[in-house]
């Protein structure tokens, strides 16, 4: 088209978004106290919009969520669609070996790496405790959606004996 | 393609469709048009509420937000694609966007950030904006937004650089009250002034949304009421000039019904009573 | 001299025909019964009948989610708590004297029990008398199967079997005679697994009962994906506790609700099931059904911090 150099403009901007989301090394002239604005709020739309699309892993967290996602919100960017579902992988996969998840979070990481294959066949399956042990099996057929099923693993007697105190 | 000026269509007042706002918006009465996100449509096609606004005779505008005009790049023919399909699926009379950046280095910001004032983006924008209306097939009106953080070595206000590129573009103003509010409020200038200076002669539709103050700074959340200082701005609108639609845009802690009605209620009140007094003088 | 294989007196392809004859033959039959007993599919553009929360429930997931609902109202109504033991249960305040007899059982164990856990919960209510009065009021109203009707549907899946061990046995027999067994593995194979999933379909609603479902469902879609904060239990009620876990995370943990439940949802909900992610486009969805992520549309506004 024209022969408008968009380089400088282009390098200048992810400079500024890098320095946003890392929260710091503004380039010269920004308000520091506006760009610390500008940043969190950045990061916190983020981990809001995870939190809301991923509610077990949020719960399973605890207070540890915000302070984890903004570290890795600091480190990287969103993901190109937006999607807070593939964000959220991202963020799983980078919480590192030491975080043990809790089975509800565990499910919703294999259901999210189901729904965001979009090509192929994707099976994966985990065994799961709670609330009653069972192996869940994720299937992303390549023709269709991802379908899952949940087949019990011990016939442990779900009717167990209760404690015969009655008031 | 189309460019010119502002369309003689009018659409009233109006709500930002949500998922959560569906049963609310379907039970409003006097509602003229719905706003819908461009990128929340997907192959299932537009949502059942949004087709049911349209059956009862609501017009659909998209909106997009992931274009990025003020970005280095050229916009993405297969966004653009999307934007116009999500067009034509809605019988849109014009679509949305906005004057700012979302990505840059290879990196998603998942926020609007805003574009330097100066002569180099005016001319990047021009020919992203030129770009974009050829592909799509009805006419852009494009939204200024708030900004918490400004570019230094700005050569003009914000109502100069809107209207330098509006004149280029030909494109039309979606106009933010509450983003003029909140550039006036966190940069330290006079909003009505520079309200005034603003391309009133392109308004496609106006956007009024919630915010709160948090630190002595006012963000554009879009999750609380609508402070007093907006509906000024709207009345203060309509005594310039008979904007030809206004939307309430809620996106998070959404309000009971009633709540919303009250919100659209005010806003009505606020343009009524400034075209009262645009008649008078 | 050839001589053509033939395993019992019948060549394959004969047997082929016959077998595929059978299989048309039971399924015809199959379909037929389930028509009879559950009734003609309706799509009744009457009003839906005003259907009380719990037994939509009960009709919806079983006494399982009967259970589930009324425990979700009382923890929404404050009336009851989460004990200091994750997934246990404490009164914290006073039940309305108006309270449902299901509510009203579900507090009581509670009552009886401090601390009691979900598991325990589930246990002692899933057969219990407000359980059984709501069944018997579905059952009456004909939206419910009768158990002997139950019975019935059940049982059909004999003809499977029969048909699978007939087809398993000139299988056997054909090997050991060296004839060709694929098609008629093929068959077997499908037949065994429309038999699994005849039996784990687990029919209970009758036509009617299932319409019902359907369009009291279709009428309060907004539930599915985006219940607000008073209407937990509804959304339970009618989407299985898969809405819970969108709605409420921390009351979905305490109640046991298994993170992929997805209570009679289609496959095109699952997409929409997980965080809100509606599938397909271009764009691959976003979060909730908004622009999310973007300046646009979800949570944080436009251009609401730049």
């Amino acid at each position: 088209m024209s022969g408008i150099d968009r380089s400088g403009y282009a390098a200048r901007q992810a400079l500024l978004l890098d320095a946003l989301l890392r929260g710091d090394g503004y380039p010269a002239g920004f308000a520091a106290a506006q760009a610390d604005a500008a940043g969190r709020s950045l990061r916190r739309k983020r981990a809001r919009a995870v939190a809301r699309a991923w509610p077990a892993l949020t719960l399973d967290l605890g207070d540890v969520f915000d302070t984890r996602f903004d570290a890795f919100a600091r480190a990287t960017g969103a993901p190109a669609s937006g999607d807070p579902l593939r964000d959220g992988l991202a963020f799983v996969r980078r919480l590192g070996h030491d975080t043990r998840l809790g089975d509800d979070a565990r499910a919703e990481v294999l259901l999210a790496r189901a729904a965001l294959r979009r090509r192929g066949l994707f099976v994966a399956a985990a065994c799961l405790r709670r609330p009653y042990r069972r192996l869940l099996v994720v299937v992303r057929l390549p023709w269709g959606g991802p379908v899952h099923v949940s087949v019990p693993t011990a016939h442990a007697a779900r009717r167990r004996r209760r404690p015969a105190r009655r008031a | 393609m189309m460019r010119g000026l502002a369309t003689t269509r009018r659409f009233g007042h109006g709500a930002g469709w949500r998922p959560q706002l569906d049963a609310a918006i379907a039970r409003t009465d006097g509602l003229g048009f719905i706003e819908v996100v461009a990128e929340s449509i997907g192959a299932p096609g537009l949502p059942g509420g949004v087709v049911a606004a349209r059956m009862r005779g609501l017009q659909v505008v998209p909106h997009g937000v992931s274009l990025s005009l003020g970005g280095a790049e050229r916009p993405d023919p297969d966004r653009l694609a999307h934007l116009a399909a999500v067009a034509e699926l809605g019988g849109a009379p014009l679509v949305s966007e906005h004057i700012a950046f979302v990505r840059a280095g290879g990196r998603e910001s998942g926020h609007l950030l805003p574009v330097p004032r100066t002569r180099e983006a005016l001319e990047i924008l021009g020919e992203n904006v030129a770009i974009a209306q050829d592909a799509l097939p009805v006419p852009l009106a494009l939204e200024h937004v708030a900004a918490l953080v400004e570019w230094p070595g700005a050569e003009m206000d914000e109502a100069t650089f809107v209207c330098e590129l509006l004149d280029r573009t030909g494109a039309l103003l979606l106009l933010d009250l509450s983003n003029v509010y909140a550039n006036a409020h966190n940069h330290g200038y006079d909003a009505l002034e520079s309200l005034a200076r603003f391309p009133l002669d392109r308004i496609a539709y106006v956007h009024v949304g919630g915010g709160t103050f948090r630190d002595g700074v006012y963000h554009d959340t879009h999750a609380h009421p609508v402070v007093p200082g907006v509906l000024r701005l709207v009345e203060a609108l309509f005594a310039m000039t008979d904007a030809p639609g206004v939307l309430l845009e809620r996106d998070d802690d959404f309000p009971p019904e009633a709540e919303l009605a009250a919100e659209l209620r005010a806003i009505a009140d606020a343009a009524r009573r400034g075209g009262e007094q645009r008649v008078r003088d | 001299m050839i001589r053509i294989a033939t395993t019992w007196g019948i060549s394959d392809p004969q047997f082929l025909w016959f077998y595929a004859g059978l299989c048309a033959v039971a399924s015809a039959t199959i379909w037929r019964v389930r028509r009879r007993i559950l009734g003609a599919p309706q799509r009744s553009t009457d009003p839906t009948p005003d259907i009380d929360l719990y037994k939509l429930a009960l009709l919806n997931g079983g006494p399982q989610l009967a259970v589930t609902t009324a425990a979700t109202k009382l923890h929404q109504d404050g009336v009851l708590a989460e004990g200091i033991a994750p997934r246990t249960h404490v009164v914290a305040g006073s039940l309305d004297p108006e309270a449902e007899p299901l509510e009203r059982a579900v507090f009581e164990s509670v009552r009886r029990e401090p601390a009691i856990s979900t598991e325990l919960l589930r246990l002692e209510l899933a057969d219990s008398e407000p359980i059984e009065r709501l069944a018997s009021e579905l059952r009456s109203a004909g939206l419910l199967l009768e158990d002997d009707a139950a019975r019935r549907l059940r049982r059909l899946w004999l003809f499977g079997a029969v048909l699978a061990l007939l087809g398993v046995a000139r299988v056997v027999a054909g090997l050991r005679d060296g004839a060709e067994v694929g098609y008629l593995t093929v068959m077997v194979v499908g037949i065994v697994a429309a038999t699994v999933w005849l039996i784990r379909r687990h029919t209970t609603m009758t036509a009617r009962g299932r319409e019902i479902v359907r369009a009291t469902r279709e009428d309060r879609r907004d539930l599915r994906r985006v219940p607000l904060p008073g209407e937990s239990a509804t959304a339970v009620a009618l989407f299985g506790g898969a809405a819970l876990w969108l709605a409420d995370p921390a009351l979905a943990s305490t109640l046991d609700v298994p993170r992929e439940e997805v209570a009679h949802w289609n496959r095109n909900d699952y997409a929409c099931s997980v965080g809100g992610s509606c599938g397909g486009g271009a764009f691959g969805g976003h979060g909730a059904g908004c622009g999310g992520g973007h300046g646009g549309g979800c949570g944080g506004g436009c251009g609401g911090g730049g």
